[in-house]
């Protein structure tokens, strides 16, 4: 068993055959919570083999690593597990790793307090600049995504042109070329549980398809090419989740007001989040739509109404006589919610209601669509026009 | 409870001709947020001001049974800066033993400085309640949980952790700050299906105390998980 004080190994559940103190505690539990197992771990399961052991049992994450090292080890069961978490204290003093009760819990306080510190350390190095790459990462992923995409349908297109106007969903789309040749569709729309209805068009559509024949190497790239693309969604995937993930901890508030990958996305703008914390909402409202604003100041066109903010489903759902005010109202509450997330921390819960009550009230009270409006320059021109 | 009550760990006093809940410091000398020290028979006590900590809201507000006492190990969900933290490890001293579990870093940090350093019946965990299983390695079964995590969905993570940690015929005291859970609907309506959730769950509910006037929108659900 792994304790934060070392290894011990029992017989029967009772009796300690071999124990060890670990030297770097932090390192090895780090890895263990990771379901690693770490130098100590190894060389001590390793001497444990050597005392005529036929089969170890540990932890359940620390199976495949050790396993994969070729030792005899398998999973403790989660019974038995439970019973050896309630002795913990009583094995690891009979184990000779403390040697009282006191020492156990303060060991214990002080493994805590030291991976607390770490963390937090982790965390203070600016967990922000995280999210802007990972959101970062994620735009380029998209977009590449769409690129391979457009490219896909154009080349799949050759042997098969009306598949696109069939499929609409992009990557449903690109598990279908993995058929290659489209007489064999059948089978990957089975796969695919599409509702019948949809597969037999397909399928019929295929029968009588105006595509050209394509040679088996060209349908072989064209199959890695949308192999590549399901691979590329499922980062796309965990670049999302690892967006929220993040989000969550560095900027509840912001992630609650804003939607996590929206929120992030603001954060990336500003360059930080205690930079969108010192920023008055009407900068805010604008993030991410500076070329059309620098544009408006110079040739007097009207000011944009939102930039990032326009991702935010009640502004885009918003009619578009409605956004600008709908985004007004959102940037205010971001403001809000990034000034606490930079300097207090923790959830307002209140900032949500507020914020969903608002939105209601605009809501019950629709303004009218305005008549179209004559293009007049809001700004005087500053100087010459420079090109 | 009373004012010169010896070997108590809480004690009433009166400070500015009003009555107080205050506790036994369990780190003499240091204040932890701005809380009014006092000294009885020459040891110092820590005035716990219901304002700031909802524990002593709900003491006040007619808590039958606070389940705490010297000895007591809790683990504490969303301990923030460890404000009410602070007051359970005076009355649980020496003996017992408080995991405290935040995940915000800013607070945490202040927890960690303020609170957890000082006090070596405290042991602060950096991690989400969400994910219970990471802090197994620490956590040995407690007597009390008590949780207060402004959640939406609270009532089922700290169901999970005590699940994993709590002793049976344990005690949960939850903070339900109803805004949180539901903007909709009346607090009442909430904290009646908060406690449905836990009955559901094996427990039974021992009181529900509405906060007011020290918290607004606030109640304490005190239960037991059934053996
Ligand atoms: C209302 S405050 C608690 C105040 C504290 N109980 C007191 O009386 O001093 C809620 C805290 O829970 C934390 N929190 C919220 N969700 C959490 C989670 N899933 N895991 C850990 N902490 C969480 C927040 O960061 C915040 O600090």
């Amino acid at each position: 068993m792994a304790t934060e004080m070392g290894c011990i190994l029992l017989e029967d559940l009772k009796t300690t055959i071999l124990s060890k103190r670990f030297e770097k505690p932090l390192e090895e539990l780090a890895a263990i919570t990771k379901g690693e197992a770490g130098p100590e771990l190894v060389a001590f399961v390793k001497e444990a083999v050597t005392k005529s052991v036929t089969i170890i049992s540990v932890e359940p994450p620390l199976v495949s690593t050790l396993v994969s090292l070729g030792l005899p080890v398998e999973e403790t069961e989660s019974s038995v597990l439970e019973e050896l978490r309630t002795n913990k204290t009583q094995l690891m003093i009979e184990a000779g790793l403390v040697s009282s009760e006191t020492e156990a819990r303060e060991v214990v306080r002080r493994f805590a307090l030291a991976a607390a510190e770490e963390k937090l350390r982790e965390m203070s190095t600016s967990l922000d600049l995280h999210v802007i790459q990972s959101i970062q990462a994620l735009d380029e992923v998209d977009k590449t995504i769409n690129e391979f995409i457009s490219r896909l349908r154009e080349w799949y297109g050759l042997h098969f042109p009306e598949l696109a106007s069939y499929v609409s969903d992009p990557i449903s789309y690109a598990k279908m070329t993995l058929a290659g040749e489209r007489s064999r569709i059948t089978s990957i729309l089975k796969e695919m549980h599409l509702p019948e209805e949809r597969g037999e068009k397909i399928i019929s559509v295929s029968l009588r398809s105006k595509g050209g024949a394509m040679r088996p190497e060209d349908l072989e790239v064209i199959k890695t090419l949308g192999e590549e693309i399901l691979r590329l969604n499922d980062l796309r995937s965990k670049l999302t989740k690892h967006v929220e993930d993040t989000m969550m901890k560095v900027a509840p508030n912001v992630s609650s007001m804003a939607g996590a990958t929206v929120g992030a996305r603001l954060i990336s703008k500003a360059g930080g989040l205690n930079r969108l914390a010192q920023m008055p909402a009407s900068t805010i409202q604008v993030l991410g739509a500076e070329k059309a604003l620098f544009r408006a100041m110079r040739t007097g066109s009207r000011p944009p109404k939102h930039g990032v903010l326009f991702q935010h489903s009640e502004v885009h759902s918003a009619p578009k006589w409605e956004r600008g005010r709908i985004a007004r109202l959102i940037a205010g509450k971001i403001a809000i919610a990034a000034r606490i997330d930079a300097y207090r921390g923790g959830e307002e819960p209140n900032l949500a209601g507020a914020l969903k009550r608002r939105l209601e009230e605009i809501k019950a009270q629709p303004r009218k669509e305005p008549p179209p409006r004559k293009e007049e320059p809001r700004w005087p021109r500053r100087g010459r026009r420079r090109h | 409870m009373e004012e010169d009550a010896t070997n108590q760990t809480i004690i009433w006093v009166e400070v500015n001709h009003s009555k107080w809940l205050a506790t036994l410091s369990f780190a003499p000398g240091l204040s932890v947020y701005d809380e009014k020290i006092v000294k009885r028979r020459n040891v110092e006590f820590r005035v716990w001001n219901p304002f700031r900590s909802k524990l002593a809201a709900a003491s006040l507000k007619g808590l039958h049974h606070l389940p705490l006492q010297r000895g007591s190990s809790v683990l504490y969900l969303g301990v923030s800066t460890g404000t009410t933290a602070s007051h359970i490890s005076d009355i649980i001293g020496g003996e017992g033993v408080l995991y405290g579990v935040e995940f915000a870093p800013r607070v945490a940090r202040e927890f960690v400085e303020k609170v957890a350093k000082h006090r070596s019946n405290v042991v602060p965990i950096v991690e989400d309640a969400r994910h219970h299983e990471k802090y197994k390695a620490i956590v040995s079964n407690v007597d009390v949980v008590y949780a207060d995590i402004a959640q939406p969905d609270q009532t089922e993570i700290s169901i999970r952790n005590c699940r994993s940690y709590l002793k049976p015929d344990g005690d949960m005291l939850l903070i339900v700050k109803t805004p949180s859970i539901d903007v909709t609907r009346s607090p009442e309506e909430i904290v009646q299906s908060e406690s449905n959730k836990l009955v559901a769950n094996d427990f039974h509910i021992l009181q529900s105390i509405n906060l007011e006037p020290f918290d607004s929108a606030h109640w304490l659900i005190h239960a037991k998980m059934k053996v």
